[in-house]
């Protein structure tokens, strides 16, 4: 992964003085409270519930374990002794005293981490694909672009106060597991007839209130005009993107009120002007962040065969290894989620003492790195197959090795009420609850792949939009809703999700699951996936059934 | 008084904003004279001997004055709320594409925090909202030593500069 130089290493040192100065100008009361609020939220701090709350950038989730550990001792040192892990790849501290944020900081910059941009109407963290690097449907390896628009994007000073947040994520895959379709922009990696690297540039995607799907804005763009072309899109947002209605701020809006025709050629015309500048990106910066990212030395293996290895193992490894496991680029290397999404955890969270271990058997297994996905797992990236029972074994003994990953309670969840002030309803004991309801992990493995999302709110943190089944909370009169749809998807062809009907109350929603997924079983042909079956029915037999009158 | 951080140092200058109502025929410090509103003072700009400049709100269209930018030796670039960023995308505009070599000043809710990246889009100098403190602002000029991007300060990325080991 990308190790910082002197210059990296200067520059968030750097930052963590200027946040030291501002927050001491803060409590000393030389700084206005609207003043401080954009400062403290382009560092990742805001005021929750209860608490402030710090997130902490994990650029396109890719974690050392020395971060890990780092990240252990400082939810020890100055929190709760727990972290939890973001839709965004990002992670957050739920209790930490804002006068002890700059010492978080400079804690963090000695293992060249920040929290940088991790809010606020800025370019926030580029995130992409869990599996970068060892995917057997990759295309373009997209982490040496996300960590050049990462330094692109760092405190880039025209930029710093956009109408709304920003997001970009980046695919170099086949199958897009990065949900670059419900982007602010979507960079897709891809060679073109002579092997080339070249980038297919979608933009004006979202969730949200007004949830929408990207448009191409560009088919190819040459590597060294990947960032000018990225200025030029932010410039057009940031000049004319709304600012009077933080509804309709967002770059998706602009979008669609110009047309993505005329939003491109607008784009097209102030990238025409500033293209030939000294921002065009040199071969030979491609080719030093390149470096840092080409492939371990594997060694020669042989692909084991799953069933006799399953057989060798205890009750309960074959189906880990059949939902966690994910096949790698290399013979006799495997990819293992870790989900955490264990009954009776927090959707994402995960102790100290876990984040330990985890350090330790990824050392041990995974050449010392770990991934973050938007599902709010971690990664093991680089894992002999031969060495799976092993450590299902070790990640057994702490609770870690749940089968569920890409199943029902597998669920993409935000904090919801419990935490965030924005929520109109909670999100994590709804989780629980049909964590509990399904616990069948027989069944879970029948139902098959599905996404199932809970946001709190419409700012729609976990993406309920494109979730297979999407619940959102919303408030009656003070009372916890809970309204359902069904449909959405995430991957390329993204949709999104269509409400079956009124809201339920939050006891109501793990029974009317189980009834959407017997409409599924009864209807599903052979193989189908959820989604798929959605995708041919509609959703008449979904509401049908689940408001059925009681005979 | 208005202070003004110009050249590392802060000091008082009164401005005012012209209106094509009111006129304060007295006033002598700087003049700023609205975009939108330039053909109703024409004859005040030839007669006017005190320092005067061109007055862009932050939603203002900068390509439609590209003719006269070259006629004033100050261009100020309002900020009605300092979280709104169109002036930088506009600042940024005037010293690439128009090469405007004149004085660029930020006006309206400019604070401390804010001054290093307007200064990164080519200001040069800033109205500073009465309530910053001067020394502070001053500071603020250096927050960082290191870029990663190119701006108008300086088109060189780090990506140009970087000695690789």
């Amino acid at each position: 992964m990308y190790k910082y130089d002197e210059y990296d290493q200067r520059i968030v040192d750097e930052r963590v003085s200027q946040f030291r100065d501002q927050t001491r100008r803060y409590l000393a009361g030389e700084i206005a409270e609207d003043d401080f609020l954009p400062l403290r939220l382009q560092n990742g701090l805001y005021i929750q519930r209860f608490a402030p709350m710090l997130r902490i950038a994990i650029p396109y989730g890719l974690l050392n374990t020395r971060q890990v550990r780092r990240l252990s001792e400082i939810s020890r040192k100055y929190d709760k002794g727990y972290v939890h892990f973001t839709t965004r790849q990002n992670v957050q501290l739920n209790w930490p005293l804002l006068e002890q944020v700059p010492e978080i900081l400079a804690d963090l910059a000695e293992v060249e981490m920040h929290a940088v941009q991790t809010s606020g109407a800025c370019i926030r963290n580029t995130t992409t694909d869990q599996f970068a690097g060892v995917a057997r449907d990759e295309i373009v390896d997209p982490r040496p672009w996300c960590e050049i628009i990462r330094q692109w994007s760092t405190f880039h000073p025209e930029f710093a106060f956009l109408p709304r947040k920003f997001k970009i994520a980046v695919c170099g895959s086949e199958e897009d597991r990065a949900a670059t379709m419900v982007h602010d922009i979507g960079v897709h990696a891809f060679r073109n007839e002579n092997g080339n690297v070249r980038f297919k540039i979608l933009a004006g995607g979202g969730l949200g209130r007004t949830p929408m799907v990207a448009s191409v804005i560009r088919e190819s763009i040459e590597p060294e005009h990947l960032l000018t072309y990225l200025d030029a899109i932010l410039r057009v947002y940031n000049r004319y993107g709304r600012r009077d209605n933080k509804y309709k701020a967002r770059i998706k809006i602009l979008v669609k009120a110009m047309t993505p025709e005329v939003f491109t050629e607008k784009v097209e015309s102030e990238w025409e002007q500033i293209k030939d500048s000294a921002s065009l990106l040199p071969e030979a910066e491609i080719e030093r962040v390149s470096q840092h990212f080409i492939d371990p030395e594997y060694k020669g293996l042989v692909d084991q065969d799953f069933n006799d290895l399953a057989l060798q193992a205890p009750i309960g490894f074959h189906s880990w290894l059949k939902q966690n496991v994910f096949a790698h680029k290399k013979p006799g290397y495997c990819a293992v989620t870790v989900t955490l999404k264990a009954t009776g955890e927090a959707p994402g969270d995960v102790s100290a003492e876990q984040l330990d271990v985890i350090a330790d058997l990824a050392d041990q297994f995974s050449l010392g790195e770990l991934r973050v996905s938007h599902e709010q797992n971690l990664i093991f990236a680089d894992v002999e197959q031969t060495a799976l029972i092993e450590l299902w074994e070790k990640l057994s003994a702490v609770g870690l090795a749940t089968a569920n990953r890409g199943l029902l309670t597998d669920m993409i969840c935000c904090p919801g009420g419990d935490f965030c002030a924005l929520a109109n309803a909670r999100s994590i004991p709804l989780a629980e609850e049909i964590q509990r309801k399904f616990d069948d992990i027989d069944f879970l493995h029948d139902v098959g792949e599905l996404d199932l999302n809970i946001s709190g709110c419409m700012n729609a943190c976990a993406h309920h939009h494109v979730g297979h089944i999407g619940i959102l909370g919303v408030d009656r009169k003070g009372i916890e809703y809970y309204q359902v749809q069904v449909g959405g998807s995430a991957s390329k062809g993204a949709t999104l999700g269509k409400i079956i009907g009124p809201s339920f109350k939050r006891e109501e929603i793990p029974d009317v699951l189980e009834k959407i997924l017997n409409v599924y079983i009864e209807q599903r042909r052979e193989d189908e996936l959820f989604i798929d079956t959605c995708q041919r029915i509609g959703i008449t037999p979904f509401k049908e059934r689940v408001y059925a009158q009681a005979a | 008084m208005p202070r003004l951080l110009k050249n590392n140092e802060v000091f008082e200058d009164d401005y005012q904003i012209l209106d094509s109502e009111s006129e304060d025929l007295a006033f002598t410090g700087t003049l700023l004279i609205p975009a939108r509103e330039l053909d109703q003072h024409e004859k005040l700009l030839e007669q006017k001997q005190q320092p005067t400049g061109l007055f862009l709100d932050s939603d203002d269209n900068v390509e439609s004055y590209a003719d006269i930018l070259s006629s004033f030796d100050l261009i100020t670039i309002n900020f009605p709320k300092f979280i709104d960023g169109r002036g930088y995308s506009l600042c940024r505009i005037l010293r690439d594409r128009y090469h405007y070599k004149g004085d660029i000043r930020a006006v309206g809710d400019v604070l401390i925090d804010q001054i290093f990246m307007l200064q990164r889009c080519g200001f040069s100098s800033y109205y500073l909202r009465e309530d910053q403190k001067a020394e502070d602002a001053i500071k603020a000029l250096d927050t960082f030593s290191l870029r990663y991007q190119g701006s108008s300060d300086d088109p060189e990325p780090l990506y140009r500069k970087r000695k690789v080991s």
